[in-house]
């Protein structure tokens, strides 16, 4: 029972990363119908941002909010610069121009700051917490709060306010949001720049538990998209729910099956759910080519 | 005039093909060897084609394939002592049997849902392949037997080798062209354009996606079979999403749909850091840079772009 819990505790951690994840991809999706592949290069460059200014001796939240504002900036860089002019092309222009983009990043930081896995030392890590019978560290539970708490809080933003309620707008029907007077390159510019805070937000919080090098974004990225894929493209809810789900699977997999093919798990239940439901299990919504 | 039009492309391809057939005699060495390994990325790029070009069904899961195919070749030789041609033949069929076991449930997938189950299928295909350890030997795989000889034949270093591939390049080229002009390739085609409406028409979208991306996995297995054969080792990152993502920025930068772009893409992509001598670390930089060049300014790849917006030269490329 306490193993279950200690299980359970684990899953919920990874799983709010995921759901960061997740909901930065499926907000792109729904704005501009790109499975934006290359917010994994933002979650890993986020993570080595924090890396550098902790050596450089700023204190490691500080750290996360310079990651934040300068992935946000790089986000709003690449829809101006690669997204923006592929827009009205073909409807797998946009995959493919993201899937450059990640591969271009990834081996670009594996160059220029090495092979070598960095280690980002704060104290959170080994700052120990027991709730009940759970064991937990403070890094744990900072991961978990600020994930579900950042994700939540997203979800409002587009709930309530202008700018979330012309997003929300756009994503449902581009043409008729255009006619009404909203300003869509505005919006791409607000997603983009919400979508690359919540992946750098979700870089830079999983940085110290896990090891920081080039490659690190890959799995998570392809999880975020099997999570948007369960829950149904641009769906948001669905992917805060499915990146919940997707880490305790993942974390009751590895703890009680097999932890090598853990990553195995998350690609299996995609695959399996393609095969029942070939949208998603709640993707009712239809491509637009 | 149509007459005359068909007759230039005849010309180039038969000049490409004397050049192709001579390079044995032309180079030698280290050029050779460069060029015999870029007829296996042609190889890949002729048998994505067929799903990614024809289909229009982005797959990334080429090189899982490719994997698939240069393990089940690599493994009938060394775990049950099979001679190559033999297990070369097993493997091609095994690679067929998983594709399209594998396309069945793919196949109802559309746009990026079908991307990404590929890219889930890929990744899964790498880890099982570098997590077996007792059967696939972890990091590598040694002890491949070499074809030896078929007849009078022998395959014995580059040289003779290249004719291997060149044969196989040339049976790709005949199976992308057969495809393309006859009854399924006309009906991937309305797929691509437009899948709703090729299905409204009465074209079984669904059989017919298998149909190309069941024998793209096989043609990917027999290249995969050759690449064991040559090499006589082989390693997971055969199967890796990275690897993958190469073939498909090959054809995508060549230009999917055409057979002159499934087979200049992949050259291109493949001799260019060759030849300028780089790390292999910035192979995937630049073709990172490529596709997206490619993405943005020329969306059909360079084959593609050349005869759509050059109709005079496009006379001239088979």
């Amino acid at each position: 029972m306490e193993e279950l819990l200690q299980q359970i505790s684990n899953g919920l951690v990874l799983g709010s990363t995921y759901a960061l994840l997740a909901f930065a991809v499926a907000l792109i999706f729904g704005v501009m119908y790109v499975p934006n592949f290359a917010l994994g290069a933002l979650y890993m460059l986020a993570a080595y941002v924090s890396f550098y200014f902790m050596e450089w001796g700023v204190h490691y939240l500080i750290t996360i909010l310079i990651g934040v504002v300068i992935m946000a900036i790089l986000a709003v860089i690449m829809e101006k610069l690669v997204f923006r002019p592929i827009e009205s092309g073909p409807h797998a222009a946009g995959f493919i121009a993201a899937l450059g983009l990640f591969v271009l990043l990834e081996n670009a930081a594996f160059l220029g700051l090495g092979a070598e896995y960095r280690i980002i030392r704060t104290s959170y890590v080994q700052m120990p917490l027991e709730i009940g019978p759970i064991k937990l560290t403070f890094q744990r539970l900072l991961v978990l709060m600020a994930g579900t708490g950042l994700s939540i809080g997203a979800y409002f933003f587009l709930l309530k306010s202008k700018i979330g309620k012309e997003i929300r707008a756009v994503s449902q029907n581009r043409e008729a949001a255009a006619l009404i007077g909203i300003d869509i390159h505005w919006v791409n510019y607000v997603a983009f720049a919400i979508s690359g805070i919540l992946a750098a937000a979700s870089g830079a919080l999983v940085g110290p538990l896990a090891l920081v090098n080039a490659s690190m974004g890959m799995m998570p990225i392809t999880k975020a998209f099997v999570v948007v894929v369960l829950g149904g493209m641009g769906s948001l809810p669905g992917a805060i729910a499915g990146g919940f789900i997707l880490g305790l699977v993942e974390s009751l997999g590895a703890g009680y099956l097999s932890s090598a093919y853990k990553d195995c798990f998350a690609f299996g239940v995609l695959v399996i759910v393609l095969m029942i439901r070939p949208t998603g299990l709640f993707g009712a919504k239809e491509l637009r080519e | 005039m149509a007459k005359k039009v068909f007759s230039k492309k005849v010309l180039v391809a038969f000049i490409l093909f004397i050049f192709f057939a001579l390079v044995p005699f032309l180079f030698k060495g280290y050029y050779l060897t460069a060029l015999g390994m870029g007829l296996f990325y042609v190889l890949l790029g002729l048998s994505l084609n067929l799903v990614t070009g024809f289909a229009g069904s982005i797959s990334i899961c080429h090189g899982a394939f490719y994997g698939i195919g240069a393990y089940a070749c690599g493994l009938l030789i060394v775990k049950t002592g099979m001679t190559f041609w033999p297990a070369f033949v097993l493997g091609t069929v095994i690679t067929g049997i998983i594709s399209f076991l594998v396309g069945i449930p793919f196949v109802r997938t559309k746009g990026p849902y079908f991307a990404i189950g590929t890219l889930c299928f890929g990744a899964i295909v790498s880890l099982i392949i570098l997590n077996w350890v007792s059967l696939t030997g972890g990091i590598s795989l040694r002890g491949i037997t070499s074809p030896g000889g078929l007849g009078i034949v022998k395959f014995k270093g580059m040289t003779n080798y290249y004719y291997l591939l060149f044969a196989a390049v040339l049976l790709y080229i005949y199976i992308n062209h057969k495809l393309r002009n006859s009854r399924v390739g006309r009906a991937l085609i309305a797929i691509r354009e437009d899948e709703e409406l090729a299905e409204c028409t009465g074209v079984n979208t669904r059989w017919y996606k298998l149909l190309a991306f069941s024998v793209a996995g096989l043609l990917a297995g027999l290249a995969g079979g050759l690449y064991a054969g040559y090499m006589r080792a082989i390693d997971p990152g055969l199967a890796s999403i990275g690897h993958s993502f190469t073939i498909l920025a090959m054809l995508i930068v060549g230009g999917t749909g055409t057979i002159s772009g499934a087979i200049f893409g992949p050259l291109l992509l493949w001799l260019l850091p060759e030849f300028l001598m780089v790390a292999e670390d910035f192979r995937l930089i630049i073709y990172g840079v490529f596709l997206l060049l490619v993405i943005l300014f020329m969306p059909r790849g360079i084959a593609g772009q050349l005869k759509y917006s050059l109709p005079n030269i496009s006379k001239w490329i088979p």
